[in-house]
């Protein structure tokens, strides 16, 4: 139904979004750092964004900054572990203040992800 | 009448009755022939026959002259007899008796008793015969006794030789006054070392034997020593003693009493004490030279005997302690120590070092108690002293007065401590926060793939996979729980930029929030009290965080009441409050609002209380989540941190502890010391 671009540099976490989406028929592209999600986002349509906020070379801020002003409209769901570099911040409510639509603390419930799409969509 | 007399009478009688016969035989014929003579005269008168008158007178004449003749001789046959009489019964048996009583003079004993009559002799005899008897018997006994008196003769000459050959052998002087003080006898060695001769001394008083440097009193003092023994005398007395050259010499007198013949005579003992005098001499010279060397040196140097009695102290150690060297020796020395407990260990082990030579510690620490009631800590470092035959008879001591840099240490180690805790606390903040990221990206792997396992497995009600997947998740959801506190710790050690969006708390608005939360989790044996004024400054924390943080330490609180007991909580405005938080050990200033939890439980073991805040530090026997597993204060420190607060604990075992929070209010903010 939508297009969903999920990014963490983790395989099982894009693994687990990525099947739990499509069984919602959305179609879901996997990007595991900053930079190949911004390709990806230049290339495809997509509706929502679920960005891991703590990974190499780019990190979900940087991205989410970026994308805010280039895809204004975009859908964002932050998704952390928590923590931030060296434990000096808690990046998911930074992430809220620049610009993520929702924030998810790891470990979610694939529930919780599925709801946050669609009521992001349904708005 | 006695048979002497009768004997003497019956012979006097038959001799004067044969004397008188004997006359009368004689007489009678004259007397006869003088009648007829007497006729013839006067018949002759008458016929004047002159011839034949002168013829008749003149055979009376011859008659009265055998008359005359006859009395002379009847009294010298009188006389005669009387003296044969008088030497049958008196001079021979007196004679007899004579020479009996010489014969037991001349101790003959066995010589026969001259007679045997019974009158008077008679009984003199028997008398002397029964005086021989018990002469004998006296004689006997005098021989024995004379043999017993014999033997101990022959005993006191043996004694009076050994008494006469000590008293000249014997190395002292011994001198021997009356109760007078005149001397009565004195030895060689007394001779010897007074260059006397012995007759010089004898006769003399004992003043002669005074040095003429000695005053009346100190003369009258000796003598008053030496004479009057009535006074208990306590030792020996030294003095000097003055030779016959007045040069002096010191001696030791030592004394002793004798009666005899009811006189009272003097022992004295005198004692060469040169050699003594000189060694001690030599000895004081040593101490005091021993003494200055100690009192050059600017550390405490005592020494104690075995019964830590101090023996010998040196000026530093006065100083420090600030008594003098006339207070300190003979004091206990562990004595000084204010508290007597803390070393009862290390004063049993120096008494078993002297009974048992027992290994003593070669320094120790202790803290005395000077004289103006200050206390000092000593470092001590000992040497054990012994005697000749390696018994231990004491210590020498040297202390360095550590107060001040133990002191300075003290501040130094606590300072390093508490840098060491704040970095130990920080980097485990760090580490927790690095920790959580990742584990929070397994456990959502972990559960997310449980998720989609439980989608594709359908849940039949008795297929046991769905259980085993739900447990799976489940415990996934605890360990998130976990790390979310790991997380919430390690905020608390960062710079806070996360209250971005914060509303001042106002505490009364929460009250009854708080009890009723409270009262839900705490069980009911443990009352429950909370004190905030109206005037309490609002605070820049999130109402949730707050409560949590007060959860946290009632459970806390609740465990240490073992569920049974008081917990208050209380409110107030601080200002100008200076602390240490016991949690990141930085010191603080400022105006805060202290919110206390206070309980009446078991306390917090002193050694517990530094670790209290670190992540899965926990002194509960169960460590299980959300009881026991370490990570509640350490929630608390981290949710505390991120309102710019801080915690400080006053615990005692066995007396509750109180954790007050000191968060700053909306309207200011505290002032962080680095430590």
């Amino acid at each position: 139904m939508a297009n969903i671009l999920v990014v963490d540099d983790e395989q099982n976490i894009r693994n687990i979004l990525r099947d739990s989406l499509v069984k919602d028929n959305h179609e879901v592209f996997e990007a595991c750092t900053g930079i190949e999600a911004s390709a990806i986002l230049n290339s495809k349509n997509i509706q929502v964004l679920i960005t891991d906020l703590v990974m190499p070379d780019k990190t979900g801020l940087e991205l989410i900054m970026e994308i805010k002003e280039q895809i204004p409209e975009l859908n964002i769901i932050a998704i952390s572990g928590g923590g931030g570099i060296n434990g000096r911040f808690d990046y998911l409510p930074i992430a809220q203040l620049i610009g993520a639509n929702n924030i998810i603390r790891k470990p979610f419930s694939i529930a919780e992800i599925k709801q946050t799409v669609a009521n992001l969509l349904h708005s | 009448m006695h048979g002497l007399r009768k004997k003497f009478l019956f012979f006097t009688t038959v001799i004067n009755i044969t004397v008188v016969m004997l006359i009368i035989a004689n007489i009678l014929p004259v007397y006869t022939e003088y009648n007829v003579q007497y006729d013839k005269l006067i018949t002759a008168q008458h016929t004047l026959n002159s011839e034949q008158v002168y013829s008749t007178l003149h055979k009376i004449d011859n008659l009265l002259e055998n008359l005359a003749a006859l009395y002379f001789i009847t009294v010298i046959l009188l006389c005669l007899s009387g003296i044969f009489v008088i030497d049958r019964l008196v001079v021979n048996p007196l004679k007899a008796l004579s020479l009996y009583a010489t014969n037991i003079a001349a101790h003959k004993p066995d010589t026969p008793l001259p007679t045997k009559r019974h009158d008077e002799l008679g009984n003199l005899a028997n008398s002397l015969l029964k005086l021989r008897n018990d002469y004998n018997i006296h004689i006997q006994n005098y021989a024995m006794e004379t043999d017993k008196l014999n033997a101990e003769l022959t005993q006191l000459q043996e004694s009076n030789a050994y008494a006469k050959g000590v008293f000249n052998s014997v190395q002292n002087g011994l001198i021997i006054t009356n109760g007078e003080g005149y001397i009565q006898a004195a030895n060689p060695a007394i001779c010897e070392l007074l260059h006397y001769q012995q007759e010089e001394l004898l006769g003399n008083t004992i003043y002669t034997l005074l040095p003429n440097s000695y005053d009346f009193r100190q003369q009258n003092k000796i003598i008053d020593f030496v004479l009057d023994n009535t006074k208990k005398k306590n030792g020996n007395m030294k003095f000097d003693i003055q030779t016959k050259s007045d040069h002096t010499t010191p001696v030791e007198l030592s004394l002793s009493y004798l009666t005899a013949s009811n006189k009272q005579y003097v022992i004295a003992v005198i004692h060469d004490i040169r050699e003594q005098v000189q060694a001690e001499r030599n000895l004081r010279y040593e101490r005091d030279r021993a003494q200055s060397y100690l009192d050059t040196a600017e550390v405490a140097i005592v020494t104690i005997d075995s019964n830590s009695n101090i023996s010998l102290v040196n000026r530093k150690c006065c100083e420090l302690l600030g008594y003098s060297e006339a207070e300190l020796l003979g004091f206990d020395f562990f004595s000084l120590c204010p508290d007597q407990e803390s070393i009862a260990e290390l004063r049993e082990s120096y008494r078993q070092h002297v009974l048992t030579n027992e290994i003593f510690p070669k320094y120790f620490y202790i803290t005395l108690l000077t004289s103006d009631g200050n206390e000092r800590i000593f470092e001590w470092h000992n040497n054990t002293t012994k005697d000749f035959e390696w018994n231990t008879t004491g210590l020498i001591l040297a202390g360095t007065d550590m107060t001040d840099i133990r002191k300075s240490n003290d501040e130094r180690r606590a300072l390093r401590d508490r840098l060491h805790q704040a970095q130990k606390m920080e980097a485990i903040g760090q580490l927790s926060s690095g920790i959580a990221h990742d584990f929070n990206n397994l456990l959502a792997s972990i559960m997310g793939y449980t998720e989609l396992l439980q989608d594709i497995l359908p849940d039949t009600g008795i297929d046991s996979r769905h259980d085993y997947l739900r447990e799976i998740y489940t415990s996934g959801e605890r360990a998130r729980d976990l790390v979310d506190g790991i997380l919430k710790y390690s905020r608390g050690n960062a710079s806070n930029d996360n209250n971005l969006a914060l509303e001042a708390l106002y505490l009364p608005a929460i009250e009854k929030d708080i009890v009723s939360m409270l009262r839900g989790i705490l069980p009911e044996s443990v009352d429950i009290s909370i004190s905030i004024p109206n005037d309490i400054q609002s605070l820049m924390i999130s109402s949730i965080n707050l409560q949590q943080i007060i959860i946290n330490l009632s459970l806390n609180a609740c465990d240490a009441m073992d569920s049974n007991g008081s917990l208050h909580i209380t409110t107030s405005n601080i200002l100008n409050h200076k602390g240490i938080c016991a949690s990141c050990c930085k010191s603080f200033t400022g105006n805060f609002v202290e919110i206390s939890v206070i309980d009446n439980g078991k306390g917090i073991p002193t050694d517990a209380q530094t670790h209290l805040f670190e992540p899965f530090y926990t002194t509960k026997v169960i460590a299980r989540v959300g009881n026991g597993s370490g990570m509640g204060l350490a929630v608390v420190h981290g949710l505390v941190h991120d309102a710019n607060g801080h915690i400080v604990v006053n615990s005692k075992p066995g007396n509750g502890s109180t954790f007050s929070l000191f968060l700053p209010g909306a309207a200011t903010q505290s002032v962080a010391l680095e430590a």
